[in-house]
This record gives C-alpha cells, sequence and structure tokens, in this order.
C-alpha cells in the first residue's frame, strides 16, 4: 500500500469519525449546524447591505426590522391558518380515514388482495402522519433548548464576525494554508447558496400550491400547502410522498373529483419546479447525478429520519469537497517530498562529484 | 502565559503596513480608502525560515505581497535555481488571481516573513461589490504581468 492511499485512508476514517460523533450527539450537533448557517445567510445579508453603503448598525437594524416583519407575516398568514387547520385535521384525523377506506371500496370489490394492504398502510399512514402533526406544534424540552440556543449561538458568532475568520485563519498551518482556506470557501459557499435557493424554491412551491388548491376548493388548503411544499425539499422522493397527502386531504371533503384535481395541481407543480425553479436556482449548485441524489436521500432518511432527507444533499457535496481536496492535498505533499529528495540527490551527487 | 498574551495581543495587524502598502506596486493609484477595502478581505500570514509557500504544480489560488522578510522564487528541476528574489513592496503568485491554473515556480522563504495574501475568491468578490476598485488591482496585476513577461523575453533574446 503506498504512503498516498495510506494517509487518504486515514483521512476517510477522520472523517467518518467526525460523522460517528455528530451522529451520537446529533441534538448539539444539528443545533451547532443550524447556527452556524443562521450565521452564514445573515452574515451574506449583513455584507451585502454594507456593500450597498449601509454602516453596520444601520444594516443591523434593518436586518432586525426586516425579520420582525417576515415573522409577523409568517405568524398571522401562515403560522397561524395552518395551526388552525392542524387542528381541526387531527380532530377530524379518524373520521376522515374512514372516509378515505369508504372511498376505496369500489376498488376493494375488484381487486379483494388490496383490501388487507390498503387497511394495513392506511393505519401506519394515520399513526405516523397524526403523532407528527401532534409533535409539530406540541413544545418538548428539545424544542425550547434549540429555540434558545440557536439565536445565542447565531448572535455569538455574528458578535465575532470580523475577527472569526481571521482567527480560524489563524489556526491553520502554512503548509495546509491556501488548501484549507479555498475549500472551506467552496463549503460554505455552497452552505450559503443551497439554502438561499432551497427556501426560494419551496417558498414559490408553497404560493403555488396554495394558490392552486384554493382554486380547486381542497379543505385544509394552506396546512396541505405548507406540507407539499416542505416535502418537495426531499428531492424526487418528496413529490410522491405528496400523493397519499394528497388524497388524505381530497377525502376530508370532496372524493375522487377533487384528488384527482389536487395530483394535477401536484403535477403542475412539479413542472413548474422542473422547468422554471430547479434550472433558475438549484441546478447550479447542486451538481450530482440524479441516481446518486434518490439513493443518498434515501440513505440520509434511513439513517436520521426526516433530517436526513433534507440535508443528505449538502452533506453529499460537502463530504465529496473535502475528500477530493484532501485527495488532491495529499497528491500534493507526495510531489512535494519528490521534488525535495530530488533536490537533495542531486547536491549529494555534486558534492561527492 | 507569554505566548497566549502574544497571541492574543501581539499580532501584527494590516492596517499597521497601511503606508508601506501605498508604495507596493500592487496598490499603485490606490487611495486609503480603497487600500483599506482590499486589505479588508484579506490575510496576514508569518512564514519562518525555509518554509515553502507553494510548490511548483500546486493549484494556484493567491497572490502573496511581501511585507517583511524575503522570498525566492525559484525551480527544482532537477537542480535548484533562484529565478527571483523578492523582498518587502513585491508581490508573487499574481497568475493566481486572476487564473485557475497551477504554479509554475516555487516559492522558498529566506527569511522570518510577514506575507499579505489575497485569494482569487476574495478578488472575485472584490469585482462584484466594487469593480472600480478591482478594476485598478487588475490592472496593476496586468501591469506588472506584462512587465514581467518583457523582461523574461529580453532575457531569452540574449545571447
Amino acid at each position: 500500500m503506498t504512503s498516498l492511499s495510506t494517509k487518504f485512508i486515514f483521512g476517510l476514517l477522520l472523517l467518518a469519525l467526525i460523522g460517528l460523533v455528530m451522529y451520537y450527539y446529533s441534538f448539539i450537533s444539528f443545533n451547532i449546524i443550524v447556527s452556524f448557517v443562521c450565521f452564514l445567510i445573515i452574515a451574506e445579508l449583513l455584507e451585502r447591505l454594507e456593500h450597498k453603503g449601509f454602516g453596520q448598525a444601520h444594516a443591523y437594524t434593518l436586518l432586525i426590522l426586516g425579520g420582525l416583519v417576515l415573522l409577523l407575516v409568517l405568524l398571522l398568514f401562515v403560522s397561524i391558518p395552518v395551526y388552525q387547520q392542524t387542528r381541526q385535521f387531527i380532530s377530524q384525523g379518524p373520521e376522515i380515514f374512514a372516509r378515505f377506506q369508504n372511498e376505496l371500496s369500489p376498488l376493494h370489490d375488484r381487486l379483494p388482495f388490496t383490501k388487507t394492504t390498503t387497511a394495513l398502510a392506511l393505519e401506519h399512514m394515520q399513526s405516523a402522519l397524526l403523532v407528527f402533526l401532534r409533535d409539530l406544534f406540541s413544545s418538548s424540552s428539545d424544542l425550547i433548548v434549540s429555540l434558545l440556543m440557536i439565536p445565542l449561538l447565531t448572535i455569538v458568532l455574528l458578535a465575532s464576525r470580523k475577527t472569526l475568520k481571521e482567527s480560524l485563519m489563524s489556526l491553520i498551518p502554512n503548509n495546509y494554508f491556501e488548501v484549507s482556506v479555498t475549500l472551506a470557501r467552496e463549503i460554505t459557499d455552497h452552505i450559503q447558496t443551497y439554502v438561499f435557493a432551497k427556501a426560494a424554491e419551496t417558498g414559490a412551491l408553497i404560493i403555488f400550491f396554495l394558490i392552486g388548491f384554493l382554486i380547486i376548493g381542497l379543505p385544509n388548503a394552506f396546512l396541505f400547502a405548507v406540507l407539499s411544499g416542505l416535502l418537495n425539499i426531499i428531492p424526487f422522493v418528496g413529490m410522491l410522498l405528496n400523493i397519499p397527502l394528497l388524497a388524505l386531504a381530497a377525502a376530508s371533503g370532496g372524493g375522487v373529483t377533487l384528488f384527482i384535481l389536487s395530483v394535477v395541481i401536484l403535477i403542475l407543480a412539479h413542472l413548474f419546479d422542473n422547468a422554471i425553479l430547479t434550472p433558475l436556482l438549484v441546478a447550479k449548485i447542486v451538481d450530482v447525478h440524479p441516481f446518486i441524489v434518490v439513493v443518498v436521500t434515501l440513505v440520509g432518511g434511513e439513517i436520521i429520519g426526516f433530517i436526513g432527507f433534507i440535508i443528505a444533499i449538502p452533506a453529499y457535496v460537502i463530504a465529496k469537497t473535502i475528500l477530493v481536496g484532501l485527495y488532491e492535498y495529499l497528491k500534493a505533499v507526495q510531489r512535494h517530498e519528490t521534488l525535495l529528495a530530488h533536490e537533495k540527490n542531486y547536491e549529494q551527487q555534486n558534492t561527492q562529484g | 502565559m507569554r505566548l497566549l498574551y502574544d497571541y492574543i495581543f501581539g499580532k501584527p495587524r494590516l492596517s499597521e503596513f497601511q503606508d508601506q502598502l501605498a508604495q507596493s506596486p500592487l496598490f499603485e493609484n490606490f487611495s486609503f480608502r480603497e487600500i483599506q477595502h482590499v486589505l479588508e478581505h484579506a490575510a496576514l500570514r508569518t512564514f519562518a525560515k525555509d518554509e515553502h509557500v507553494f510548490f511548483e504544480g500546486d493549484v494556484s489560488s493567491a497572490l502573496y505581497l511581501v511585507l517583511q522578510g524575503s522570498v525566492d522564487i525559484l525551480s527544482y528541476k532537477p537542480k535548484r535555481i533562484v529565478l527571483a528574489h523578492l523582498t518587502q513592496g513585491t508581490f508573487f503568485g499574481e497568475i493566481g488571481v486572476v487564473y485557475t491554473t497551477v504554479r509554475s515556480a516555487t516559492a522558498l522563504v529566506t527569511s522570518d516573513t510577514l506575507l499579505l495574501c489575497l485569494f482569487k475568491h476574495d478578488v472575485d468578490e472584490i469585482i462584484t461589490h466594487n469593480p472600480h476598485v478591482a478594476c485598478k488591482l487588475l490592472s496593476n496585476i496586468a501591469r506588472i504581468i506584462a512587465q514581467r513577461l518583457i523582461a523574461t523575453n529580453k532575457q531569452l533574446k540574449e545571447p
């Protein structure tokens, strides 16, 4: 085994160890990662405002005011309707599932073997969806800790914004300097653009779904528009997960016609996403083969659940960037050693000569 | 304790070199404010004697300006040939900020040296946010590259 491959395997093991530690301390890791992402986004916005001629104090004030307005809009026009519709959906849950099963009875008459399968699937879906929706609005201790920890960490990072880069750079030894800074920059750029692009894509899709669902008269349109838009964050799989969700929504009042109409909205949203949003916002950032996207997303979801579905692709791209960087760096080190060894040999030969 | 003190308070600050930077060909025709703007993106690195800044064949992504000390630009194929000896105020590795390629020579520090480092992504950021300053910076870099090319051509023509 060459020294390059030994070093590369050592690097891989080190990365795997970091991943394992993050997995075991997933709650802390999650809070730190979210704080860092929030910091990157706010820092980028601050920098853009400062470049537009705003002073630091004005930029902070503008961002705080903008954030408060956004929060107020989200609370009044999204959170409250979604909360009300979720409560309503939970209270009507068993009734909706029973109605949905009734809608499927013609299918069961024709294909009797589907009866047990759909009954089991519906039972599983009912418990999973209702538990998810109940948990979404219940105040658990983890949620409170995160709500305190994330803003606090973000503020600490923002307070040292100007010196943070310098302090982190000073920790890097000279021989890793250029490669580490370039890699770190690539990674932070990727996170920033990915988050901005995905947020814009999800926001546009939620609005698209909401308009569509309101037009066709889908009950609890706000709740299902938000859920459908959020599910779209999961590449490929998200759109498929929407189908049973919409079937349920349609079953709560409207039947098969409403279900077909809502699937039409889903297909239109998918076309809108693939033809306009993805090429405009996401394609340039996620330059990964669709097959790898599906596999990585499923693996991420299998390992850490719902969050895994969302972070799988950026995590994969970051890991890939680090591994390629590590490999290139180790190759460069090997070349340096060869160059120096050649020079030493040449000098020795000259001295002996 | 002394080390900790030096780490916190003993580090040189870029603002200390403002006057010296104004004399450098990299910042020719720059105002005080424009230099300050570029410095916001730059970093300081201290190299000990005989340390390599980069090697021939490495991916180039940064430009270095000598603030203190000296640097030799050399080639190792097969024996060590010193191509240039750079001192305070001069800069090297400029191709790295205009074109992503590999280093054509090796940079070796010949005495304890303080370098100002400006990355390609920093220059790209200056281009986006402050094109006026970027224009001046790139124009100065282009002028120096042209001067070095003329000098190399002259050397090649000499018998």
